[in-house]
């Protein structure tokens, strides 16, 4: 028995409460390799992501019975450097959601309390590592899907660069947004996948030169800014006082930190809710029903094809459709589109500015400790509210990561967010490593510490 | 007051280039079995991206650079987006404010006409409607083709005019090695915009779609204008519509009003990276008209300069011309003459010519000759043929034949009817099966009748 076996056998069983994974290979398919830089890890994939004769559903039920004939790219650098795939991790539906209540195939829960959220959209991805079902796993980011369920399930992850990991093969949310990372216990694990998965790629143009080099940075010399427009909002008192408590383990070390400011900040989050349904509504109109979920076709000509196929979307799906869809229209495109387009050059200007004078931004990663099932699944505004301390960086296109800085009383994690300028990734990198290097926060499990 | 007649053109031209617009899959939608050019991206499927082909935005480039028209420095792709069971991806992949070809002029016998723009885009798959009604079958191997959509200002004020400005952008095309732009095969599409007016202002417009030959291109139009004009006479007004073209009847057909017409929701392409374009040194490319214009000045007739055109056999008469007035006419008469000796190369083409002269081939040997031989080489092995059995025939002996075969003949020669002289050079010539110089038969019938 090797290692994947282990870990498919405690998914199956002790596991599989939780949700976490959508699909698993059998285990005669599963074989460790005995050469190769990641020939120890285990890693799960989200299922917005192709793996070749896997199935790939976006955790929706319009693509329930689609197997992906072909890999991503980051699969195929995965299995150049042999690495094990061990399954497809649960997520929002299109990942679109904050919680994974939104996929068609049921919520994922937190290790760390049965009746919380995992985060999302890639809240598979997140649970399955703090579980110790895999080693190592890929999700997506799009407005901070990889770092709020990192901070809601006490794991380190990562949100690269825009355009340094290619987007072919995972399924489109934003493509001006998304980005593929990873997720792991540990820093040093995260730079470990990251390092293969990054690099131009013939097949996505808005690929960019790019290798990833390790950095032993000297934490002393670094100059730290802190977020002004974040600091400011409305953040748990625990949250906000184990965040300051990091930037004091900085400032320990001899970083020197001072208070900026990104004043056009507070517009990210609408500009955000606007550019990203309306590329959402052109990605996801494929999905008409006549190549995909053809064999629930009853329909009696193309008009009824195309609604009795769309009722297979879920709520926010369907609501995101109808906002981008809106916002693209004759009339409303210079309103919205045009302005939120405003907004986005703004902030990337305000965050060049920023870094010409700061090495690292620092901020909590979610303005909450992880919510309950159910509490604000009927609220999508609350639930949009998720996302204020992580969409910056997706607008801005800069790498940023999010690593367990603490626990609240309720022994619930929270999540630190680190936020370099373009291409820094090793900078922030190595602050994590040294970091845990200090601390076990990232070595906490949550059956000893739900006792 | 009479009606005026006003009619804009859309014109849609596949590229014949190597492989698609936005993938690596060969450009061969009428050759090849139905859905085997094809992979991820052309399919639409879930995590595919685009990669725009350079060979066609280079093809466009060079169009706009011989029609004068504006190419601007930079320029980027958008959704156009809209639902159809051919369009795989739910949108198609265009060009919208910045379009690759801005203005233009394309002059046919000294009358200019006006582009608006000319853009690039993808083409969609095709469908077959089965007779039955039961299902439509796509075939994508034409879905991603490259297509330059051509919009003409509305400058058209007869059937006649726009009929031929569709048959010089198909010469265009082809003397650009761009596209075939073989209307019955598809290559070429056109639609018309027509509208009658009494005043200097437009009347109501009316798209006429699914034009399939240059005579229908005529026949639509003035089938719309007659239309048009019976119901304004008898009071009625006419609706902004899209109209289709039956060839069968002869008549267009209401598709949908305005009202209905799509919003088709344009915005940027966030998968690709803007197009920078450097302009090459302008090739001395000459357009048709301005080969009318040397044609012209070499002495050739409008008729043959049409098959000279047509034939692509530009350089062959000006080369020749350049060497020996004759041969060049000849030439041309040769193009007028025999069709497939327009498709030889040119090598061929200046052998036959030449060699027509030197032997005075008569036109059925030169006609044996063009279907007999393919290449030059052929060619040259037939010519040293005749060459050896020409001189093989005694001209002598043959017109000592004739002269004996036909005693009343030579008595009326004799006698002072000249014109019968003609009557045994044609005799002598059916002797030596065509094969020899006619003005060496006459030649030597002359010396023999003379003894």
């Amino acid at each position: 028995m090797c290692k994947a076996h282990d870990y498919l056998d405690t998914i199956k069983s002790k596991g599989s409460h939780l949700n976490a994974f959508l699909f698993t290979p059998e285990g005669a398919d599963v074989e460790m390799s005995t050469t190769g830089p990641l020939k120890d890890l285990v890693i799960a994939v989200k299922d917005n992501i192709s793996v070749k004769d896997w199935p790939l559903t976006a955790g929706s039920k319009i693509l329930e019975g689609y197997i992906a004939p072909y890999d991503a790219t980051v699969i195929k650098k995965l299995r150049e450097a042999n690495a094990t795939l061990i399954g497809k991790t649960n997520l929002d539906e299109f990942a679109m959601g904050s919680s994974t209540e939104n996929s068609a195939y049921g919520v994922t829960r937190n290790p760390w309390g049965q009746e919380t959220v995992p985060g999302g959209s890639s809240g598979g991805s997140a649970a399955a590592v703090a579980a110790d079902l895999c080693d190592v796993s890929l999700g997506s980011d799009t407005g901070g899907s990889i770092r709020q369920p990192t901070a809601f399930c006490g794991v380190t992850g990562l949100k690269p660069t825009y355009g340094v990991v290619s987007r072919y093969g995972l399924v489109a949310l934003a493509s001006s947004l998304d980005v593929i990372g990873p997720f792991a216990r540990t820093a040093e694990q995260v730079e470990r996948v990251f390092s293969v998965i990054a690099g131009k790629d013939e097949h996505d143009q808005s690929t960019l030169d790019y290798q990833y080099e390790t950095k032993d940075v000297d934490i002393a010399s670094l100059k730290i800014g802190l977020p002004k427009e974040l600091w400011d909002l409305e953040i748990d008192p625990e949250v906000k006082q184990t965040n300051q408590d990091f930037v004091e383990w900085l400032r320990h070390r001899g970083a020197t930190i001072s208070d900026v400011s990104l004043p056009s900040l507070p517009l990210a989050l609408p500009a955000y809710y606007i550019i990203l349904p309306a590329e959402a509504s052109a990605n996801l109109a494929r999905f008409d029903g006549i190549r995909f979920r053809a064999s629930v076709r009853t329909s009696q000509d193309l008009a009824d094809t195309y609604r009795d196929t769309r009722y297979l979307f879920g709520p926010e799906v369907k609501r995101r459709i109808l906002l981008g869809t809106f916002a693209l229209s004759v009339g409303h495109y210079d309103a919205y589109y045009e302005q939120a387009e405003k907004v986005r050059h703004q902030i990337i200007n305000e965050h060049k500015e920023v870094f010409a004078n700061v090495d690292l931004l620092v901020s909590a990663t979610t303005p909450t400790l992880p919510f309950k099932i159910g509490e604000r699944a009927q609220d999508p505004i609350a639930m949009y509210q998720s996302d204020l301390l992580t969409v910056g960086a997706n607008l801005a296109g800069i790498p940023a990561l999010s690593l367990p800085v603490g626990f609240s009383a309720s022994k619930l994690p929270i999540g630190a967010q680190l936020m370099a300028d373009r291409f820094n990734e090793n900078v922030i990198l190595s602050v994590a490593k040294q970091y845990q290097a200090d601390t076990d926060w990232h070595l906490r499990k949550p059956e000893e510490d739900n006792g | 007051m009479s009606w005026k007649l006003t009619v804009g053109m859309e014109i849609h031209v596949e590229l014949e280039t190597k492989t698609k617009m936005f993938c690596s899959c060969k450009n061969d939608p009428f050759h090849s079995e139905p859905n085997t050019n094809v992979c991820p991206v052309c399919y639409g499927l879930p995590g595919a991206l685009p990669l725009a082909n350079k060979e066609a935005i280079a093809m466009v480039v060079r169009f706009g650079q011989v029609i004068n028209a504006e190419i601007p420095t930079e320029t980027f792709w958008a959704r156009k987006n809209y639902f159809y069971p051919d369009l795989p991806k739910g949108y198609q992949i265009s060009q919208s404010a910045l379009p690759l070809v801005q203005g233009g002029v394309i002059t046919i016998d000294g009358e200019q006409y006006h582009l608006d723009h000319a853009h690039l885009e993808e083409d969609a798959g095709k469908l077959t409607h089965s007779s039955d009604k039961t299902h439509s079958l796509v075939d994508y191997n034409r879905a991603g083709v490259p297509l330059l959509e051509i919009v003409t200002k509305p400058e058209f004020h007869s059937a006649e005019a726009a009929k031929k400005f569709c048959q010089e952008l198909q010469r265009i095309m082809r003397s650009l090695k761009i596209s075939s732009a073989d209307m019955e095969k598809g290559y070429m599409r056109c639609e018309a915009n027509i509208s009658v007016s009494k005043t200097d202002e437009f009347g109501t417009k009316v798209e006429v779609k699914n034009i399939n030959s240059f005579r229908s291109v005529e026949r639509a139009i003035n089938y719309e204008f007659e239309r048009q004009t019976k119901a304004l006479d008898a009071g009625e007004s006419l609706v902004q519509e899209t109209r289709t073209w039956n060839d069968q009847t002869g008549e267009t057909v209401s598709m949908r009003t305005k009202e209905t017409s799509a919003d088709y929701r344009y915005f940027p392409e966030p998968d690709l990276p803007r197009v920078s374009i450097e302009l090459a040194e302008q090739s001395n490319h000459l357009l048709p008209e301005q080969q009318r214009g040397e044609l012209t000045a070499i002495g050739l007739s409008k008729d043959m300069i049409q098959a000279v055109l047509d034939k692509g056999g530009y350089k062959l008469v000006t080369d020749l011309a350049a060497k020996n007035h004759e041969l060049a006419i000849d030439a041309a008469k040769l193009l007028l003459a025999f069709p497939e000796f327009g498709d030889r190369e040119l090598e061929y083409q200046e052998l036959l010519v030449t060699k027509k002269k030197e032997l005075g081939l008569a036109n059925d040997v030169i006609k044996t000759l063009i279907a007999e031989s393919r290449d030059s080489n052929e060619l040259r092995q037939q010519l040293g043929a005749i060459e050896k059995e020409v001189g093989d025939i005694d001209l002598n002996l043959i017109s000592h034949e004739v002269i004996v075969s036909f005693p009343g003949q030579v008595q009326e020669y004799k006698s002072g009817k000249e014109a019968v002289l003609n009557f045994l050079v044609g005799q002598a010539m059916a002797k030596t099966k065509g094969r020899a110089n006619i003005q060496q038969v006459r030649q030597a019938l002359l010396e023999e009748l003379a003894k």
